[in-house]
Order: C-alpha cells, then structure tokens, then sequence
C-alpha cells in the first residue's frame, strides 16, 4: 500500500513535471537584447505610437577581434495605436523573442512628451519585463532621430546615451531620472515632475571663426575619415525638461536647471564663475562641492510663504587675473559674489517654473508634510497658487579651498 | 495521537514568523497603503497588536485543555456536534487561507515571470511539495523552516538594505494627516495575515515546552510586524503613497528599483526564490492543520488517508476561488480582513472562550485545569 | 495500470522471497557438518580434515609429550601466525627435558591443560575454546589452536602475526595539519592506534563479529560514561541483527544499519584518521571498526560534519570559520551551479548583467544544443573523465586529464559544440565537489545535479527551488541513530547551531554537543580562559637584564 502510494505520487510528479514546462524558456541565442527605447508621438495619425527599438547584436561583440562584425546596435520600428501595438508591428520583422528586461532606457520624444507621458509609464509599470529602475531621457526633436545619430567614443549609440547618463551623475545641471522616481513626482500631489533633455547637436568645431576652422577640421577630419562634407553630429544632455502632470512643460536650459536643483537641494557637483573682486573684467571659477538646502514654508493669516536657505561650499578652480586672491577679505568678496550668483540662477529658476506653472521643485510637497491641513484646502489651486507665493532665497557660501596653489604664480613682466 | 513529533518553542516561534511574513510582506504594502496613505506604517505596526488578543485567547484555551488541539477541545467545550461543526469551520478556513496563499503565489509567477505557463502548474506543483511534507509531519516541517527562515530574512534584508538609497523618508509625512479612522482600517488588512498564528491552537499540543506558546507567539508577531513596518516604510519612501497603492506584487517593483552602479541590480529573483520558500512553508502549515483536523473530526488513526483527498480541494480552490488577479486583490483588501479575523481569528475563539467562561463558572465544570497543574 | 503495478509487485516479492530462502540455505551450509565432536585427539583431527578439506595453508601437527604421555597436535593457518613464536614457545617447552624434569609424574592427559596453560607454554595470551566450532574460528583469525588428547577444552594461542600494511598517511583525506597516521587493515592496529590517542580507562572497545563465511570482527569504540546508552544499545542491536554471509568493507555494514538505507545521502561518516576518529569518540560519537577496511565508520552522523576537517581544529579558529563558510558555499556550487546556469540563460536572463548577458548571447551563438541538453551532455563528460582518472594507473591517469581536460574541452569549444561559459561552469563545478573533505557525501550532491539540471531546463528557477525543497524534506525527515540529520543547525541550541559554522577556541569549548544527549556533557574546566601574564614580572626581568648588561660594560 505504502510503496504504491510512493509509486503514484512519484508518478504524478514526473508527469506534473515532463508534461509542463518549456512555455517560458528559450534560449539565451533566441533573444533580441533590447537596449534602448524610443518612444515618438505622431500626431493625427490612427496609429500615432512610433516605436523605435535598439537591439543589441551580441555576434558583433564576439567577432571584434576577428572584424567585420558588422553593426553591434539594429534598429526595429512599428507603429500602432498603442505602444505594445507598435511593439507587435516591429516584432514581425525580427527574427528572435524581444526582450525588454535588459532594457534601461526610454527615450521619449517631444511630440509624445507634450501630449503626455501617460501611455509610456503605464507601460513601464505593467509590463513585467520593464524596469522601473530605467532611465526616461526627453529627445529634443524625435526620439527615433536621435537614437539614428551616429556613435562617436562608444561602440553603439546606446553605449553612448549611458556613458552620458554616468557622466551626468556628477555634473549638477542634469540629472538622469530613473522611471519610479519620475512615477513618484507625478503621483505625488503639490509636486512636478521633471528628467533630463537629450539632444543630437552639431559638434562645437563649427562655432569656430572660418580662418581657424579648416585647421581644426583637416585634424579632427582625419580621426573622423570624413572631408568634414557632412556635418558631424554628437548627443548632449540639454537640460531638464519639465512637466505639469504628465505632460512636458518645457525646458530648463543648463543654468536654470542647476537653478531648480538649488532649489531642490540636489545640486552635487559642477562649476561657475563669477567676476573677479579685484579686476571685475577678469573671471574668477569656482566649483561647487557640496551644498544643503532647506525650504520652510509658513503661513501667516491664510498667506503661505516659502523661505529657501542654501548654504554651498566649494573650491576656487582658476582665476584669470594675477591678483592675490587668498586673503581673507578677498575671500569674504568670493562669498558673497558666489551666493549672489547662485540666487540669481535660482531666482530665474523660479521665474521659469512661474511661467511654466509647473512646481517642480515640490513646494506642494513641502507645504502638505509642514502644514497638512492648510495645503487640503488650496491642494486643488496648487498651480495658480505657486505662481505667485513669495519665495525668500537666502544663500550663503563658502569657499573652503584654492586648489593646490595659494595664489597665483606672478610671471616676472607683470611683477614689474 | 496523530502526530508524534514535538517542536521546541523556538521552532514553533519560527513557524509562526514565517506563516504571517510570508505573505503579508508581499502583498500587504499596497493594500495598506491604499487604505491609510502615507501613515501605512503606523497601520502596519498597529495592526497585529490585534493578533495579540486572538494570541492570548488561543494560549488560554491551550492551557485550559493540555494536549489538545483546538479541533478537540472545541468539542469538550461545546459537546460533540456544535463542536465537530467548529472544527471543520476550522478545516474549512485553513484550507482556505492555504489555497489563498498557493493562488497569490500562482499569480505573482504567472504575471511576474513565467507569463506563458498555466496557473495550475505552479499551484499542483506546490501542493505536491507540500502534501509531501504534510505526510512527514510537523517535526519536518519546523525542521525545515529553521533552514528555510534564514533564506527568506537574509533575502528580504538584503533587498531592504540594497533599497537604501532609494528612501526618501520625506514622504512619510505629514504624519497622521487623515486622523485615525482610515489608519485603523488599513491596520485590519495586516491584522488578517497576522492572525495567521491561528494555527497555534493546532501546533500548541505538539510543543515540548506548551508553556511557552505565549512567548513564542508573542516574539513571532512582533518580529514579522517590525519586519513588515520596515516594509512598508521603504515601500512608502521609494514610490510614496499615491503610486504604491497601485500596485499588486509591491516587493517586485521595489526590488526592480534597486541599482547600485549597474552592478548590484536585478533582484528580482530573489524576491521569486523568498516568496517561494515562503509559501512552500506556510502552506505546509496549513495544509498540515486542516489535514489534522479532518482527521481529528473524523476520528482517523492517522493523517494520512485524508490527505490526498485535502491536497485536490485546496489545488481545486486555489484555481477556482478567483477568477483573475483584480477579483483576487479587491477580496484580500475588502473581504478578507472581516472575514477571517470576525469568524477564525476573534469570533469562534471568543466564542470557545466564553463558553468555557460560562460553564466554569456557572455550572462548575472543570476543563483539565487540576492535570495541568499536577 | 494497475494490474501491471500488482504484477511488478508480485514479481518484486517472489524475488524477494526468493532471496530470503537461499540465504538460509547459505547459512545452513556453513556449519554443514555436525559430526559428534569427541575428545580423542585421532578422532578429532578426522572430524577436522574432513571439516576444513586439503587446504595446504592448514598446518596439522601431531606430536607428545612426556615421554609420548600426553597426545597433542597443533593446529594454525600458515600464513596468518608467527611461526617461531610456535616453535620456541609453545612445541619447544612441551617436548623439552624440562618438562619431564619437572612434570613427570604430574603431566597426564588428565591434566594436561591447566598445566599447559599455566606453567609451561609461555605465550601471554592464552584462551580456551568450549569446542572445536570455537577453536576453528579462532584459528582462522590467525590464533593456534593446542588440541590435547581426552581434554574436551582446547587451548588457544594468540600468535597473530601476518603481512600488513604500514601505518601510512591517509589518501583520501590529507590534511596540512594534524596525525599522519591512517587506519589500516588491521583491526588490531587500529584499535592501538585508537588507544594511543585516548588513554582512558573508560575507553572501551567491543568486539562483535559480522558475517557468516567471512566472520568479520567488528569493533565499537566509545567511552562508557560520555556516550549516549540507548544510542550504543541501538548500535550493538543493529550489528547483531545483520545475518549475512558476508563483511568485506565497512560500507557492508554501514547500508545493513542505516536509518533510511534508500537515501542518497550517507548517513553514517566515514573516516581513515585516527585523529578525527579519536576526536569523535571524545565527542561521544561510537565509532564501528571493521576488520579489513581502514575506513571507521563514525555514529551518529549530522549532515553538517560533512563540511567540517579534522585540521579546522589544529589551526587558528579564524581560519576555521573562512573555511567552513567556503565549504558551505562550494557545497551549494556543487549541487547547484549548473541548474542555476542553466536555469538562468533559458529563463531568467534578466539577471545576468547585461555585459555577461552579450557575451554568453555571442559565445553561445551557433552552439546545436539547448542549453539543458548542452548542461547534461559536458556533465556527463566529465562525470567519464573522473571515473577513468579513478581506475587508470596513476601513470596513465595524467595522460586521461590531458586528453579529457585540455584537448576534448578545447576542440569542443572550438568547433561550437559546446560554449565556453559552460565549460567554465562545469569546470567549477568539478573542481567545487573535490574541495569538500568527505568523498560520499559528494557522491550524493554529484548524483542529485543531474535532475536538478532537468528540473532547471524545463521550469526555470522555479524548477530549481523545487528540487531543493525535494531535497530539504527529505533532509529534514533523516535521522542517524535518533539524532536529526540537519542538527545542529535544524533542532538545536543556538550555541551548537554557531559551532557548526565557527569553531570555537579550545578553551572555550566546554560542554559538548547537546543533540547527542550525553551523559557526560562537561568537556573541560570553565576557567581555561586567555589569562595576562603579569606585566610586572616581565618588566622586572627586563630591567635585570639591563642592569646587569650595564654591569658588565
């Protein structure tokens, strides 16, 4: 009796076990590694979702040695009236299972950015195989477009959108957001959303005078393996783009942005100049190593009020002029010419959250954890709210260090 | 006697931790959240304080009846009929709450990770392992455990502590925003899964030292509360109220969140390996409480015959209680709470309690009280 | 379906039927002759050349004494006696002048025996048979069996004395630090080697025997007031109750007194040091000695003595715990690497980063085989190659490595029948199941790969937990001679649950391990703690020294 039920229950397993299985597996050859993104809006179409995917060909990367692996990035495109639709549409033409989960970037473009973000995060969060922890890049222009730039350092485009992206988390203007983080903001109420703007712009060589130009351009033409025909495009991260609600508000541009994070007391590292005390045609840098901000609503008979105390310290980097500037007095005027700088770009900030009536910064927020019951009654007129509350800015900084040298070495002809 | 295994009070701490985390951690957080806003913590603490009543009744009621399960002294309390119907309410909810647990496990792997395989493969195939170790019994069971609980609360630290720098604890405020009432509901969801500990009235006489049971009891609702407040915390302070009370499998998405330098990343499956191993566990339990139980009520030599009969039930309940996962977590939020804690968890032990209460007193009946202090 | 179950079982049980009964017949036919034995010595030597046949190694010697008086011979296996031992001190003093100086008129047939025993042959240890049956058996263990004419008892010598292997360094398990001394064959030096270690008067060595034809000694060491009294009960029942024709090794042994003989794990330890045994009988574990195999079985067993070495305990602790840690780990490579490769590269490749992702992608690009199948296949290959180095000549082995490691792995990889990840992966796994000290228990985690490796193909990760869980209940439900399988870590206290992890200081280890249920749990005294030599002392020395070196300049 014993032994047939153990005989049975054995049997049961196997069969439970060989019967099933091998729905979900396939092998790791099969998949189409998707590493990127890009998400564009068409409008006034019946299948405005354009699609773009950026496969990764592993067979490229074992046969570098070898060469001739031919292109390491595939682009796939579909269209559809929604974006797993357009998804579908762009599987037809692939001959391996998509696979999204390796996939941390989505790049979203204007167009679908200014009619709303929607569509692309319900996405995101249904979807098993998406992470939440992938980076929502704005593309200025299309999406599509951009992802179309040629690579220049890196071996692929996508390749080149991360090297960014982590090179931006030390960089105070722009800040990559990761999905959950965007998905909080806009959740959250009395508080905006934002993430970084990406852009194909043309290289900085042709700002250079005519005259100079085809010097610089016979040398890097050379690395290039172009005549400089074609004007050569690279991506850059372009500032922040703003929402109210899900929809893109607009854009900060470098200073403004770093002016928002001011504000939000994110700033982390990055540099500015201001004039110098001594001789204010000359440029004085200073970088930025760490700074605290603190944001205290109030209200007084019914009026809400903000007061924002940033206290930043940083470095003297370089100086143009000879003048001595490690004395303490000089210093004091480094101060406070610092903090001045520093409200000003935060004032503009503010002036452009204004305009956009977008609150970004989260005064909202802020307001609903000091003063929760104040912010029930306004949380429906928060916008036109937060257009016109006063914000005190208060600064304060420090410069803690002069880098390796006190002050600059005097060439003996101006010592005269 | 139907079980000849004993458990130490460590063990039967263990199993008690492990039936309420395993569950309630995975999908408690949402629910609360969507209940009591940013004060989910606070009604994530507060609320198996209410278990700590249907712990002291279940323990007095084990003392009361030394060596019985609550199946067979429902039946000294309240005579034989009024008290077998007890015991198979009993059966009945255990295989209940089992065959819930198996189907949030079916559905967070359908929808998680294996979107192309049957519901029914994940669920028969835990049964299996669990009518299994039902038939070795409740000595494996807790032997077990004891591996399997350093598995599941070194992984769920391990996302916890890798969450960290995602916390933005700004968002626990403003504190007590919406005043009392909605806190207390939304306490009663984490109340449902903690008064998992009901199954100390069926584990209680297997213990070596029953005289612990409290403390044991105790130490596991409190471990799994500070576990599951510290849940709900990182919960909050990574999505905030709003977005995380849309969730289902809330775990999931936060352990999707976490990146440190491209390197540590990918937790997911770890989430997938704890909530397993969790299951496996508590759904042996209960599994192994209604098997008894029947066997108990039907006054079986051994556990054994009605065991396979048990396993079909629950495999068929697990797959035909809910019909798609909205249906499952409207019930585990809006249902499940007044159900479970109005008749298992308060309701028929207060009953047990009051009776005892009644006949003690007023007709002067003794219940083993002299035996236990002999 | 049915029908065909029953009938399997039919069949089974005829077989197994079958089986019993010719055993009896086997156990029968030992003793085949019971011919009345008698005391008349011509007698007696016919009932035993027709009991034993023309073996040549049986030596039969007739001879008298006192003046042909008194009617003797001798009986011994050549081969297995010290035969000078015989000469000089057993036929020499009986046929002597010095016994017919002395014992003339005393030494008769009558007495013959006590005489014998007692005055004249000078041998140490001397015992009496009741009976021939008795005699013989002895005899064959290489004592000398002295048969007098008319004298019912029979005289035995030990004059044991054959070929042996030296005491060398145990193969299979080398330590760095620690006794180089490994059992051998011999019961008899083991059991010295045993009594060496542990100079105890409680020290107790029983012998039992085992085996009808081969009449195998078996002996259980243990120290009568540390070990467990129903443990050592139930171990001596065990022995006693095997009735087979046969012990050649003590893996004979060790599948007739398992608790759960299907099992895939061991659950008896084995060992060839004399330290570890030594050590574990000081834990108050019974070892079980068998004569003929150098392997000593070691019970009652847990699971987690598989990770532990003998040398944890020589070298620092700290070491001990870096090691025990690993072993913890490589164990789970063992059992699980390949499962959870493959398992992750058919199902779950979102874990992989991304870059590992690529180049797995590009390596196994154009590979004919599902991953699973590529799995088993290499698995299997190297499961050959292992087995072909075990039974090669050392010589030959070497050339086996070259040819299976290097050339069969390389060209593979190089004709994309297999991809080099995988290779990587059934290499570690290799080399992950010989870094752990006890070879049968990584037989069973070698065997249990390979479904684990199926189950990983066909349901992913999931299948791989499950598989695990198999293995945990049955883990969990394992008991070695009442003791838990899983204890300490499963069923334990908290401070022998550390212990099977970090090896405490000696001197903090006082009480012994609780799952054993000893009578004796006191290892040591409690105040054997890191003392300070008096700083003072010291310095006072030193400033001597100084003094006096100032004196001398």
């Amino acid at each position: 009796m014993k032994r047939r039920n153990c005989i049975l229950a054995a049997l049961l397993a196997c069969s439970l076990i060989f019967t099933s299985g091998c729905w979900d597996q396939v092998e790791i050859e099969d998949l189409a590694i998707v590493r990127a993104i890009a998400i564009d809006y068409l409008p006034g179409r019946r299948a405005p979702y354009l699609v773009t995917l950026a496969i990764k060909r592993p067979a490229a990367m074992g046969q570098q040695e070898g060469g001739g692996g031919g292109e390491q990035v595939v682009f796939y495109a579909g269209v559809g009236a929604s974006i797993a639709l357009a998804i579908e549409q762009a599987a037809t033409h692939i001959p391996r299972r998509i696979f999204l989960t390796h996939n941390d970037l989505v790049i979203v473009g204007e167009q679908l950015a200014k009619h709303g973000l929607l569509p692309v995060l319900d996405f995101v969060v249904r979807n098993p195989d998406m992470r939440l922890s992938a980076f929502l890049l704005i593309a200025k222009g299309t999406g599509q477009e951009l992802l179309h730039t040629a690579e220049r350092l890196e071996g692929s485009i996508t390749e080149e959108i991360h090297g960014l992206i982590d090179q931006a988390e030390d960089a105070a203007e722009t800040q990559p957001v990761p999905i959950f983080r965007f998905l909080r903001k806009i959740t959250t109420p009395g508080e905006e959303a934002y993430t970084v703007v990406i852009q194909a712009s043309p290289l900085p060589k042709d700002k250079l005078p005519a005259a100079n130009g085809e010097g610089a351009q016979a040398g890097e033409g050379g690395g290039n393996g172009g005549g400089g025909a074609k004007q050569e495009k690279s991506l850059a991260l372009a500032g922040m783009a703003v929402f109210r609600s899900d929809r893109l508000a607009g854009i900060l541009n470098h200073s403004e942005a770093r002016g928002k994070l001011w504000l939000a007391g994110m700033t982390t590292r990055g540099i500015m100049a201001v004039d110098d005390p001594v001789h204010p045609e000359e440029t004085v840098t200073l970088s930025l190593t760490r700074s605290q901000t603190k944001i205290t609503p109030s209200v007084q008979a019914g009026r809400i009020s903000f007061r924002v105390e940033v206290e930043a310290e940083g470095d003297l980097i370089s100086q143009s002029s000879q003048a001595d500037l490690s004395t303490a007095e000089m210093i004091e005027k480094l101060n406070s010419a610092k903090a001045g700088a520093i409200k000003v770009e935060m004032e503009k900030a503010l002036q452009k959250m204004r305009q956009l009536e977008t609150d970004v910064v989260g005064f909202g927020a802020i307001l609903k954890r000091r003063e929760p019951k104040i912010f029930r009654e306004v949380a429906d007129r928060w916008p036109e709210i937060f257009v016109e509350v006063p914000v005190e800015i208060l600064v304060k900084a420090n410069i803690r260090r002069t880098g390796l040298q006190a002050k600059p070495a005097q060439p003996l002809s101006t010592a005269k | 006697m139907l079980e000849k295994g004993r458990i130490s009070p460590r063990q039967t701490g263990q199993l008690l931790f492990i039936t309420t985390i395993a569950t309630v951690i995975f999908f408690a957080p949402s629910l609360i959240a969507s209940l009591a806003g940013h004060d989910a913590w606070l009604a994530a603490l507060l609320g198996p304080m209410f278990t700590l009543i249907t712990l002291l009744l279940i323990t007095w009621l084990g003392r009361k009846h030394p060596g019985q399960t609550i199946f067979q002294y429902s039946e000294t309390i309240l005579g034989k009929w009024l008290g077998k119907a007890v015991a198979l309410l009993y059966v009945w909810g255990f295989l209940h709450i089992g065959a819930m647990a198996v189907r949030e496990f079916g559905d967070f792997m359908t929808t998680s990770f294996m979107s192309h395989t049957p519901i029914s493969v994940f669920n028969f195939s835990m049964l299996l392992l669990c009518a299994w170790s039902v038939l070795v019994g409740l000595e494996v069971i807790a032997r077990m455990n004891e591996f399997i609980i350093i598995l599941i609360v070194s992984f769920l630290l391990l996302i916890l502590f890798f969450s960290l720098p995602n916390w933005e604890l700004d968002y626990l405020l403003p504190f007590f925003a919406r005043g009392p009432l909605p806190v207390l509901q939304a306490a009663l969801i984490p109340a449902a899964w903690h008064g998992n500990i009901i199954v100390l009235a069926v584990i209680l006489p297997f213990m070596t030292r029953p005289t612990r049971a409290f403390l044991a009891g105790t130490a596991a609702i409190f471990a799994s509360t500070t576990l599951l407040t510290i849940g709900v915390v990182g919960m909050t302070a990574i999505f905030g109220p709003e977005l995380s009370s849309s969730f289902l499998f809330p775990l999931h998405l936060f352990a999707q969140t976490i990146n440190i330098g491209q390197i540590i990343t990918r937790f997911e499956s770890v989430v997938m390996t704890t909530w397993m191993a969790g299951i496996f566990i508590k759904t042996s339990v209960f599994y192994y409480c209604a098997a008894l139980g029947l066997a108990q009520v039907l006054n079986l030599k051994e556990v054994r015959p009605v065991v396979l009969p048990l396993g079909i039930i629950l495999g068929t309940l697990s797959i035909s209680l809910f019909q798609d996962v909205t249906m499952l977590g409207n019930f585990l939020k809006e249902t499940r709470p007044y159900y479970t804690i109005s008749l298992y968890f308060l309701g028929l032990p207060l009953l047990l309690f009051a009776v005892t209460l009644i006949r003690e007193k007023i007709f002067g009946v003794c219940f083993g009280e002299q035996t236990n202090e002999a | 379906m049915p029908s065909a179950f029953s009938m399997l079982r039919k069949l089974l049980k005829y077989k197994l039927a079958d089986n019993s009964s010719e055993e009896k017949q086997a156990g029968c036919r030992g003793d085949a002759i019971r011919q009345e034995d008698s005391p008349l010595l011509e007698k007696r030597l016919d009932l035993i050349r027709k009991r034993l046949g023309e073996s040549k190694d049986i030596v039969i010697r007739e001879f008298s004494s006192n003046n042909n008086q008194v009617k003797l011979a001798i009986l011994y296996v050549d081969g297995l006696v010290d035969r000078r031992l015989i000469n000089d001190h057993i036929i020499r003093p009986i046929q002597s002048d010095f016994v017919v100086k002395n014992f003339s008129h005393r030494l008769a047939e009558k007495n013959a025996l006590q005489l014998l025993k007692k005055h004249i042959t000078s041998i140490s240890e001397v015992a009496e048979a009741a009976n021939l049956t008795q005699a013989i058996r002895m005899m064959f263990s290489g004592d000398t069996a002295l048969l007098i004419n008319g004298e019912e008892k029979i005289l035995v010598y030990s004059t044991r004395a054959w070929d042996r292997r030296a005491v060398t360094e145990p193969e299979t398990e080398p330590a760095v630090r620690g006794s180089r001394e490994g059992f051998t064959e011999t019961l008899r030096t083991n059991t010295a080697l045993l009594r060496r270690r542990i100079r105890h008067e409680n020290l107790r060595l029983e012998s039992m025997k085992a085996g009808r034809r081969t009449g195998t000694d078996v002996v259980l060491a243990y120290i009568n007031d540390i070990v467990n009294p129903l443990t050592l009960e139930e171990v001596r029942r065990r022995i006693a109750a095997i009735d087979t024709d046969s012990i050649l090794e003590s893996g004979y042994i060790e599948e007739f007194i398992e608790d759960v003989p299907f099992s895939i794990f061991p659950q008896l330890e084995r060992t060839e040091r004399s330290d570890k045994a030594a050590a574990a009988v000081l834990d108050g574990r019974i070892l079980i000695m068998v004569d003929n195999t150098p392997h000593v079985l070691i019970v009652p067993t847990s699971f987690f003595q598989f990770i532990q070495a003998s040398e944890d305990y020589y070298e620092r602790p700290y070491i001990a715990v870096v090691l025990r840690l690993l072993r913890l780990f490589v164990l789970n490579i063992a059992l699980m690497l390949p499962a959870v490769y493959v398992a992750i590269i058919t199902f779950h490749q979102e874990m992989l980063p991304t870059s590992l992702l690529l180049s797995i992608a590009a390596a196994r690009e154009g590979v004919p085989f599902p991953a699973v199948a590529e799995a088993l296949l290499m698995e299997a290959i190297f499961e050959v190659l292992r087995e072909a180095g075990v039974r090669l000549p050392k010589t030959v082995g070497q050339a086996v490595s070259i040819v299976g490691g290097l050339v069969i792995g390389d060209a593979s990889i190089r004709a994309g029948l297999v991809s080099p990840s995988m290779v990587i992966v059934v290499a570690v796994t290799a080399i992950s199941t010989f870094a752990l000290p006890a070879f049968n228990a990584s037989i069973a985690l070698r065997i249990l790969r390979f479904p684990l490796i199926m189950l990983a193909g066909m349901m992913g990760l999931y299948g791989v937990i499950f598989g695990l869980v198999i293995i945990l209940i049955h883990l969990a439900g394992l008991q070695s001679f009442g003791v838990p399988y899983l204890s300490p870590l499963a069923h334990g206290s908290v401070s022998d649950m550390l212990k099977t992890f970090a090896r405490p200081f000696w001197w903090m280890t006082r009480r012994r391990a609780d799952e054993l249920g000893l009578q004796n749990m006191k290892r040591q005294a409690g105040n054997m703690g890191p003392r300070k030599t008096p700083f003072a002392k010291r310095e006072l020395t030193h400033d001597n020294t100084e003094e006096h070196d100032a004196g001398k300049r």
